[in-house]
């Protein structure tokens, strides 16, 4: 679950007052707004990227987690470039978060070629990412992202700069994700259409103000 | 779409601007400037080869000529009752025609090639032989003929070229060679030690007071090297923090001690001498290291930041929500990513302690065997006249760099990337 309460968040001049939202616990929630409207910044929070939290509690399956690390909130997080690790492979992308987490050589290899299979990325997984496609490089940072089992999803944009045909594919890989794993998700996008297609839970941001309901 | 203005009817169809003197003002400009260096490259090279004008070599030659002549009188004075008497005269004779050195109607090029030839052929032949007779003979002008012979030969090197090997194989030039190398190379990572935090936490955070420190870290690329190397003598030998006691040692061995003002060299100096071995900053090697590392470390600062810059934030962020600290983040996201920024920031610390100059000459002196470095030697050569030595020095400095850059360079290329 995610749960916003009175969230009050501020970032230079731009600030975000009392924002409460939730997110029911393996729910698939999208949030729409306008374009600078503030959707990252809140997303961005959650993951404990922004540091300018001034007021509020964010809690992830009931923690408040407002005060925690980044590294301590148990996030998967898709940033809208995919921020793939350059000078990694594709297996040590997706392996990243195991080797922290100290999992031994025979699991790690198990499990990141499960998650290989499953985002159909199999053959790449010696490459490193430089010259992937967008739809390549979104299936990798979603494999990473998934890796060490994250209670909850952050993705930021990810199907934008995708050409319609990889559009259809990771949107349909993102609802099979949804069905698969047990995890909550929280979706940030433009299109209607995709949040209709994906979405159980709807979120508006309009005028700093985080608007609950669905997608009409 | 039917409100723009419609396109003008000319009578000739449109055409481009050709794109030739772009590419022409891009050759010649670029061109111009290689041809500069390399220019410069061979007018080192020459110089040794091509030596001194006839009137130096006529002059300096005079000087070794006419020492020759007074070890030959000294031997003749020895040999007037022996049998070699009259060898010795001749001898003598002829090297006092050689250090005359005026010219009779020759051109002075000519005159020196033949003083030259001739007196290497009284030294290696007439004097070789005399030598011999006189050691056969046991008469004792043995050192007097070796002597002549050396200053003819020293005479005779004026007209040679620059011989090269003989400027490597200075163990002066040798000493200033590997000092350069090895402090060049340890600034150049202190450099990187200090350049990669400072340049880290000047690119990822805003602090108060940064526009401040900023500028600061500026301040050593701004100034002239030489106010650097009068700062750090000021600060080392100047600035006093009361007194201390100093030991003396007289020359017959016995100390005295004296209240000397407590600056930080002789704190230096005492803390060696606690631990047992001489340690100096001022006016030794750990100077020349620090003169180099305080101007070299702006350029890697100043590089190290313009890398991280360039590093987008994204992904570090992306490895901390998989569960990396900061530290870890850094360590194994963005060094990596960085790496040829910290070969260039490494490579531009190394090549700027090379050339560097001015600060070692006012903190450390020019000391051979213990602060002469290849800038100094170089400077040194040139000050006492010996320019085609001086032009060696800096072939061999110019040889040096060329060789750390290419390696830099190749390493840079070789596995950073393997797929780009």
């Amino acid at each position: 679950m995610i749960q916003l309460e009175n969230l009050c968040l501020r970032n230079g001049s731009f600030e975000l007052n009392d924002l409460s939202a939730t997110i029911p616990s393996g729910s698939y929630g999208i949030l729409m707004g306008r374009t600078g409207c503030g959707k990252t910044t809140i997303l961005e929070a959650i993951c404990g990227l922004q540091p300018h939290v001034t007021g509020g509690t964010i809690r992830l399956n009931e923690n408040d987690v407002a005060l925690l690390k980044p590294a301590e909130r148990g996030i998967g997080y898709v940033p809208q470039d995919s921020a793939l690790f350059e000078t990694m492979s594709i297996f040590e992308n997706v392996a990243f978060s195991l080797r922290l987490r100290q999992w031994t050589e025979s699991n790690i290899e198990k499990r990141v070629h499960e998650l290989a299979e499953l985002m159909a990325i199999t053959k790449l997984l010696d490459r490193r990412p430089f010259g992937l496609s967008g739809g390549e490089a979104k299936r990798v940072a979603l494999a990473r992202a998934l890796a060490a089992s994250p209670d909850v999803l952050c993705l930021d944009e990810p199907l934008s700069a995708l050409d319609e045909k990889t559009h259809g594919e990771i949107c349909d890989l993102l609802g099979q994700l949804h069905r698969e794993i047990e995890v909550t998700i929280l979706h940030i996008t433009h299109s209607t259409a995709e949040a209709r297609r994906l979405g159980e839970t709807f979120l508006r941001l309009e005028e700093g103000q985080l608007i609950e309901g669905n997608l009409e | 779409m039917s409100s723009l203005t419609s396109p003008d009817s000319s009578p000739s169809p449109f055409r481009p601007k050709s794109d030739t003197p772009f590419f022409f003002g891009l050759g010649s400009l670029g061109g111009f400037y290689l041809f500069l260096i390399l220019a410069l490259i061979l007018a080192l090279i020459i110089v040794p080869r091509w030596g001194k004008s006839d009137e130096t070599k006529l002059l300096l030659m005079s000087v070794p000529l006419e020492e020759a002549v007074s070890h030959l009188k000294a031997a003749s004075k020895k040999a007037g009752v022996t049998a070699l008497d009259k060898e010795v005269e001749d001898a003598l004779m002829e090297a006092r025609e050689l250090a005359d050195l005026k010219p009779k109607g020759q051109a002075k090029g000519v005159l020196v090639k033949q003083t030259s030839t001739k007196a290497r052929a009284l030294a290696n032949i007439k004097l070789s032989e005399l030598a011999k007779k006189a050691d056969s003979e046991k008469v004792d002008i043995g050192r007097e003929i070796d002597q002549a012979k050396n200053s003819l030969l020293n005479a005779v090197a004026f007209d040679r070229p620059s011989d090269y090997t003989a400027v490597f194989n200075d163990p002066r030039i040798r000493a200033s060679a590997k000092l350069s190398f090895v402090s060049c190379t340890i600034s150049a990572l202190l450099s990187l030690w200090v350049a990669v935090p400072i340049g880290y936490t000047m690119s990822r955070f805003q602090f108060r007071g940064k526009n401040l420190i900023d500028t600061i870290l500026d301040v050593p690329i701004v100034l002239p090297p030489l106010v650097i190397g009068l700062g750090l003598l000021i600060l080392f030998n100047n600035i006093s923090f009361g007194t201390m006691e100093v030991v003396y040692f007289d020359r017959d061995g016995s100390q005295y001690i004296v209240q000397e003002n407590r600056t930080i060299e002789r704190m230096i100096q005492q803390a060696g001498t606690s631990l047992g071995f001489q340690l100096r900053v001022t006016n030794g090697a750990a100077g020349v290291v620090l003169a180099q590392f305080m101007v070299a470390c702006a350029f890697a600062v100043r590089t190290m930041r313009n890398t991280f810059d360039q590093i987008s934030p994204r992904q570090e962020e992306v490895a901390m929500t998989l569960g990396s600290s900061r530290g870890e983040a850094f360590w194994n996201i963005v060094l990596p990513q960085g790496y040829r920024g910290l070969l260039a920031a490494g490579t531009l610390a190394w090549a700027r302690s090379l050339g560097e100059f001015g600060p070692i000459l006012i903190f450390c002196g020019i000391n051979a065997h213990r602060t002469e470095v290849m800038s100094s030697s170089v400077y040194l050569q040139f000050s006492i006249g010996e320019i085609e030595k001086a032009a060696v020095v800096s072939l061999l400095m110019i040889a040096l760099a060329f060789v750390v850059l290419l390696l830099v360079r190749n390493l840079g290329k070789s596995d950073a990337m393997p797929n780009r």
